[in-house]
């Protein structure tokens, strides 16, 4: 047993913390909310060029080769720089679904460029029930003439509006699991974007799908087998959401306590009254917790493991602990904690997001049930 | 990064468990179960100290510490393992007295107290109770009055000690007292090996809400060697300060709590109101997954404490963050578990139609002190601000 992370997870970790720290200060992480597009391109060339959005991908494919693990320390340090922008979209949702379900040929035609940080993708998965389920699966991908032709509408997703291709999760049978998964070029005709207002700030996107014509060589993997790849793709995406959970928590908590040791009251600190200092000591609790949970979650995934318990305990736990770090960090900062114009609200509003994606509290309990037999 | 065991840690695990199938005697295992929470009565004390010499003889006994004790110098990591599989199994384990005193009198006793106390802790003849607690020194225990006063050869102790639970089974108090007393109070302590045969002391027992058993202990001009001294005198609070963070991950291991949640998860599948499972009812099936993810950090907290101490590291932080998160999940499954039993959860061990033999109900009645037992959560929550954070004082 070894919880301590390899050089290489060191050495990602302190890249991505120094290049966010250079490249996202809260004065662009403004700029971006405020603007249509909703990332920094500078910051997204630099992950490119660093290797960053390499870090999963197969040496085949022009990655470094790197664990889910060495992933996860990236999302980590995105988590507590508040990064918005494509990156989970397209190395996460995107790059994961081409890797577990793509040919040889789609693969090697796009993995590179994802790598490189050369082309933007996402999934097109949620629609109006808003659940994670096939039977939630509605819009279709009809056969004809050679090809398929999308018809319906898909909620919240990620960078949709500045994706070059979006992966479209559709149901080609009506049993239940009758999914596949196709790779739609955003400029296709039919597709119209229409962007979500959400707390977090970052953009998601509602894709409507009106007779979009896809050829069968956008077809990812096997007709009709395409949850599978869904499943899996989910499970590494919300143990990694976990991931940068964590690293928001510890940063909430870091903002905190250095606010309470410098604001004097009473002709003190009021990080010396114990109330202060035990909601403190209750938020590193739930932080630590969190970062283990999501860790041992990330690390049997990266060792092929089978690990539908660890997600399903580290999902509920960052929720309840995501929420409870970001409210009661309010209550320490308060008012001057509270304005627009402080950051700290870009913490809450993002973690708000994060505990809503990939399954809340609530489903991942349900999971835990299930998983462990009751 | 790994979670997962050694080959050499999962073998161990099951030389453990090869140990309790084969080699304890199933009316002693019977003796055993139900553990001093439940009667505390002489028998209990007996039947330990019988286990305690089938653990020596198997080698099972202090794993991590060198042979020339009797240990099998193993890594520390092995205590964890052998503490939550006897816990597990409803055992007793090793004990404060060899997780807590002995590595204290390894640190700062000399090469005769080692000699003279180790092998016989070891070997189960020599089991200490923990004097520091006193009527007016609890949290804030520095401010301890006992005195030990010097007197030619000796020390003559003078004073009381609470709470000092086992010092009914035990034959030694690990004595913190007050050597200087114009000293500042964290300054003037020193730590007294004190046997418990000496005249002049008395022990009376006070029984506690859970039914279990702990004492006062009456100091009456007691006679004590000053060769028993452990440590430099006045030096004793270091000394005491540096154990408590041992001892604190020591009294809140996973196992106890792995297995109530368990018996509960058994319970609410097979009981059935109108044909239906208790475990298929929402809101229990919500209460029992809560429960678990509680559990499932618990046991990461306590895989990042060992790995700490397995890194010869000291935990303080990792410890009371194990105390405070144990000791308050314990009482939530407990009081959900008989929540979910309804009137039958009000029965106490002994009464027809109790379930689980009262193990939930009597486990309920004994949980507060988990609260504020090896420093208070409040405490402990101190430490993590201060300690972990850096808050000030």
């Amino acid at each position: 047993m070894d919880l301590a992370l390899s050089e290489t997870q060191q050495m990602l970790k302190q890249l991505t913390r120094e290049l966010l720290e250079k490249e996202f200060p809260s004065t662009t992480l403004r700029e971006v909310e405020a603007s249509e597009e909703g990332y920094s391109r500078e910051l997204w060339k630099r992950l490119g060029e660093l290797g960053l959005t390499n870090v999963a991908i197969s040496e085949a494919y022009g990655g470094t080769g790197g664990s889910l693990l060495d992933l996860g320390v990236v999302l980590e340090e995105m988590g507590r720089g508040v990064y918005i922008g494509p990156f989970f979209a397209t190395v996460v949702l995107g790059g994961l679904t081409l890797l577990y379900a793509a040919s040889e040929a789609q693969k090697r035609d796009l993995l590179p460029k994802v790598g490189q940080g050369q082309v933007l993708l996402s999934l097109a998965l949620l629609e109006e029930e808003g659940r994670y389920e096939p039977d939630a699966i509605h819009l279709q991908a009809e056969r004809r003439d050679g090809g398929y032709v999308l018809q319906g509408t898909k909620l919240f997703v990620e960078y949709g509006h500045v994706a070059d291709y979006l992966v479209c999760v559709a149901r080609t049978s009506p049993q239940q699991e009758g999914i596949s998964l196709f790779l739609v070029p955003r400029s296709s005709p039919g597709i119209t974007i229409t962007p979500l207002i959400t707390t977090g700030g970052d953009k998601q996107v509602e894709v409507q799908f009106r007779g979009v014509e896809v050829p069968e060589s956008n077809l990812i993997g096997q007709l009709n087998q395409g949850w599978s790849a869904v499943r899996r793709v989910l499970e590494a995406a919300t143990a990694l959401l976990c991931m940068q959970m964590a690293g928001m928590g510890e940063k909430v908590l870091e903002i905190t306590v250095e606010y309470v040791k410098q604001r004097v009251q009473f002709g003190r600190p009021v990080g010396s009254f114990q109330a202060v200092q035990h909601h403190a000591a209750n938020m590193a609790i739930l932080s630590d917790g969190a970062k283990l949970a999501a860790l041992e979650a990330v690390s049997r995934l990266s060792q092929g493991l089978p690990a539908a318990k660890e997600v399903a305990v580290a999902k509920a736990f960052c929720g309840r602990a995501g929420f409870e770090i970001t409210y009661n960090s309010h209550e320490l900062n308060a008012g001057v904690g509270f304005m627009k114009e402080s950051d700290l609200q870009f913490y809450t509003r993002q973690m708000h997001g994060m505990r809503l994606r990939f399954g809340t509290t609530m489903d991942h309990l349900k999971v835990v049930a299930r998983e462990y037999g009751f | 990064m790994d979670f997962a065991f050694t080959p050499e840690q999962e073998e161990f695990v099951q030389e453990v468990r090869t140990f309790i199938r084969e080699r304890v005697p199933a009316a002693l295992l019977k003796r055993l179960r139900g553990g001093p929470e439940s009667g505390g009565g002489d028998d209990y004390q007996a039947a330990a100290r019988e286990f305690k010499q089938l653990l020596y003889k198997a080698g099972l006994l202090g794993v991590n510490w060198p042979p020339e004790y009797g240990g099998r110098g193993a890594p520390h990591i092995f205590q964890y393992f052998l503490a939550e599989e006897l816990s597990y199994q409803d055992l007793p384990g090793a004990g404060l007295t060899l997780t807590s005193v002995a590595p204290m009198i390894w640190r700062a006793g000399t090469e005769e107290q080692k000699k003279q106390y180790l092998r016989g802790i070891f070997e189960g003849e020599i089991e200490f109770a923990i004097g520091y607690t006193e009527p007016n020194a609890g949290s804030d225990l520095a401010s301890l009055q006992t005195q030990a006063i010097k007197d030619g050869d000796d020390y003559i102790i003078r004073g009381q000690k609470m709470f000092t639970s086992g010092a009914h089974m035990s034959t030694h108090i690990w004595l913190a007292a007050r050597t200087d007393p114009n000293a500042p109070k964290h300054r003037g302590v020193s730590m007294i090996i004190v046997p418990l045969n000496l005249p002049g002391i008395t022990v009376r027992p006070l029984w506690t809400m859970g039914d279990g058993r702990t004492n006062e202990v009456f100091f009456d001009d007691v006679r004590v060697p000053r060769r028993n001294l452990v440590g430099e005198e006045n030096r004793g609070w270091y000394t005491m300060s540096a154990a408590l963070d041992f001892e604190r991950a020591a009294v809140a291991p996973l196992s106890p709590l792995r297995r109530i949640l368990e018996d509960l998860v058994k319970f609410c599948k097979e009981t059935k109101h109108n044909g239906l499972a208790l475990a298929e009812d929402p809101i229990i099936r919500n209460k029992l997954a809560e429960l678990t993810v509680d559990l499932g950090i618990l046991r990461l907290f306590s895989l990042r404490n060992a790995w700490v101490i397995d890194k010869g590291a000291v935990p303080n932080v990792e410890g009371s963050m194990i105390k405070v998160w144990s000791s308050e999940l314990r009482e939530r499954l407990l009081a959900t578990g008989l929540e979910i039993m309804g009137p039958f959860g009000q029965l106490q061990p002994g009464s027809k139609w109790v379930p689980f033999q009262g193990r939930f109900e009597v486990g309920l009645r004994a949980s507060p002190q988990y609260r504020f037992t090896a420093g208070s959560n409040e405490i402990q929550r101190n430490i993590i601000a201060q300690r972990g954070l850096g808050l000030p004082r």
